[in-house]
């Protein structure tokens, strides 16, 4: 993934090789190579992919590995602290990796899946314009990616300079850049808006990204903890909180570090003269309208799907995840048989739930295969 | 008010829902079906140059405000559960009109 572009912020990052681990002579391997008849592909290298290889190999499947960026990880790799327990993505991603180093997993990097043809049995794997691979069962874990907030223009972002997506303020934490205001000072106030690009009609989304408010409080207390001088606002329109330890980090950031939750929705952001952001909001609680001035905006973009392309073959983006034929049970594709999905390009959710979705993919997979083979009792 | 007794008396700010009457919001949901679907997340009322937006102007109680209104079209813009307001704020002043009340 490329370092997403933050021209206003100084930079302190380092360029960092590509992960030494990835390249196929430097792994230290695992495994007898045995003599393998079939073979599952794993398209994506995120957290769900990550744990679907990792789980084929356990169950010594033999995987191509398809990732369309130079290295694997997903959004893993931008990330600085993981809610709620603040485990650096850097280690949890290090847990991960080390289960995909096995001598019966190929790493294709750099190659982007476009189709996925079904056609008796097997299943070919295309790019743009040519045939890249073949298999007998497909995991998709092709992930999600971050809402474009530019859609939403009453926010201002890619207008207003302090104005930045909570993507970019995961990497601005992870770089170790400061956040600082347009004196070049601690800043005085940050905000954050909920729901953007989730739960909104204006821009064809309805469903809930689930994932953002967590996110939002996760750096809400990450600003109190650099900078203690500054006030911290999130604008909420409901606040949900349902995963281990959210709760609990909701309260956290109330009690112990002040940071102030309001439940109303922003309507729109401007500059002032001094580069300032103006917020209009409503405390619907207190029924009245609100005004406030800001150093940065946040906005906690939502998770738009990005494999239903890859499924349809069309290469166009639908607005919707990718659904499974019998959501209670399983996660195989309709339609297309061997063709599993795993993490967020089924819908937004958790890292551990991606890597728990990708590992019961992978045994879904296992159980195709082995039915496909008459091996089944 | 204030008494003799020193105290003040307000009008009660319970919400009794025991006794509500939904006829009129009901009615106007006919005509205009996405009121329903209204969370009361107040980006309306945030962007209403004249601080109402339709959260405070729709209620059966907020009447007087819907006088205020200047059909500007904002809250329609920024209301995310794309709810047509300009027309439901049109069709509670016409519900009024018809119950006889004064806009
Ligand atoms: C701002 C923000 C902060 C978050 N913080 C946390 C947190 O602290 N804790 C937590 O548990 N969750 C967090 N999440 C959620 C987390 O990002 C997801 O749960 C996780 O990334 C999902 O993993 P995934 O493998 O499904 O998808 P991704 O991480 O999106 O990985 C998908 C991979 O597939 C590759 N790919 C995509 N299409 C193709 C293709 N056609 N061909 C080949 N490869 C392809 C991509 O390059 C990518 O490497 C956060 C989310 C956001 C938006
Ligand atoms: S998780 Fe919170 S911020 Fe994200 S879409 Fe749902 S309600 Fe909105
Ligand atoms: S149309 Fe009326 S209620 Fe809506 S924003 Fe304009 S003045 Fe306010
Ligand atoms: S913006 Fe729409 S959903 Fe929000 S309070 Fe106003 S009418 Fe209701």
């Amino acid at each position: 993934m490329m370092p997403r572009e933050k021209p206003y912020i100084k930079s302190n990052r380092q360029e960092i090789p590509a992960f030494a681990g990835m390249t196929s002579d430097a792994q230290p391997v695992t495994g007898n190579r045995q003599p393998v008849t079939v073979r599952v592909a794993v398209v994506g290298g995120g957290p769900a992919g990550m744990a679907a290889v990792g789980a084929l190999a356990a169950m010594h499947i033999g995987v191509d590995w398809y990732e369309k960026e130079d290295r694997v990880g997903g959004k893993l790799n931008n990330y600085h602290q993981l809610f709620p327990d603040r485990v650096p993505a850097s280690e949890a991603f290090g847990q991960l990796v080390k289960g995909t180093y096995h001598n019966h997993i190929d790493r294709h990097l750099g190659k982007a899946i476009t189709s996925v043809g079904v056609n008796a049995g097997r299943i070919s794997l295309n790019g743009k314009d040519h045939k890249i691979g073949e298999a007998d069962a497909v995991i998709l874990a092709t992930g999600f990616d971050f809402f474009d907030a530019r859609h939403k223009e009453e926010f201002g972002y890619g207008i207003y300079k302090h104005v930045i997506t909570s993507a970019d303020l995961e990497t601005v934490f992870a770089d170790g850049d400061k956040l600082l205001n347009v004196n070049g000072s601690a800043p005085a106030s940050v905000a954050f808006v909920h729901c953007v690009g989730s739960r909104d009609e204006q821009v064809g989304v309805s469903y809930c990204s689930r994932l953002c408010c967590i996110t939002g409080i996760k750096q809400a207390i990450q600003i109190r903890r650099e900078y203690r001088e500054t006030r911290v606002y999130n604008f909420y329109i409901d606040m949900r909180a349902f995963g281990r330890g959210y709760e609990e980090l909701y309260r956290e950031a109330q009690e112990n570090h002040g940071v102030r939750f309001i439940r109303g929705r922003v309507s729109e952001a401007s500059e002032d003269e001094q580069g300032r952001i103006r917020v209009k909001a409503e405390d619907t609680l207190m029924s009245r309208p609100i005004k406030l001035t800001v150093d940065w905006l946040v906005l906690l973009i939502g998770m738009s799907p990005s494999c239903s392309a890859v499924l349809s073959g069309k290469g166009e983006r639908e607005k919707s995840f990718t659904n499974a034929e019998n959501p209670l049970t399983g996660s195989a594709v309709k339609g297309q048989p061997g063709v599993f999905l795993a993490g967020c390009c089924a819908g937004p959710m958790s890292i551990p739930e991606s890597v728990a979705s990708g590992r019961s993919a992978a045994v879904q997979a296992a159980e195709y295969l082995n039915k496909k083979n008459g091996n089944s009792e | 008010m204030k008494t003799k007794f020193g105290f003040d008396i307000h009008d009660n700010r319970q919400i009794d829902l025991d006794l509500e009457d939904t006829r009129f919001a009901d009615e106007v949901a006919v005509v205009v079906k996405s009121w329903k679907a209204c969370m009361k997340c107040g980006a309306c009322v945030g962007t209403c140059p004249v601080g109402k937006g339709v959260l405070n102007l729709t209620g059966i109680n907020y009447q007087p405000a819907l006088t205020t209104c200047l059909m500007c079209g904002k809250c329609l813009l920024v209301c995310p559960r794309g709810i047509n307001t300009r027309h439901l704020i049109l069709e509670v002043m016409n519900k009024y009109r018809e119950y006889g009340k004064a806009v």
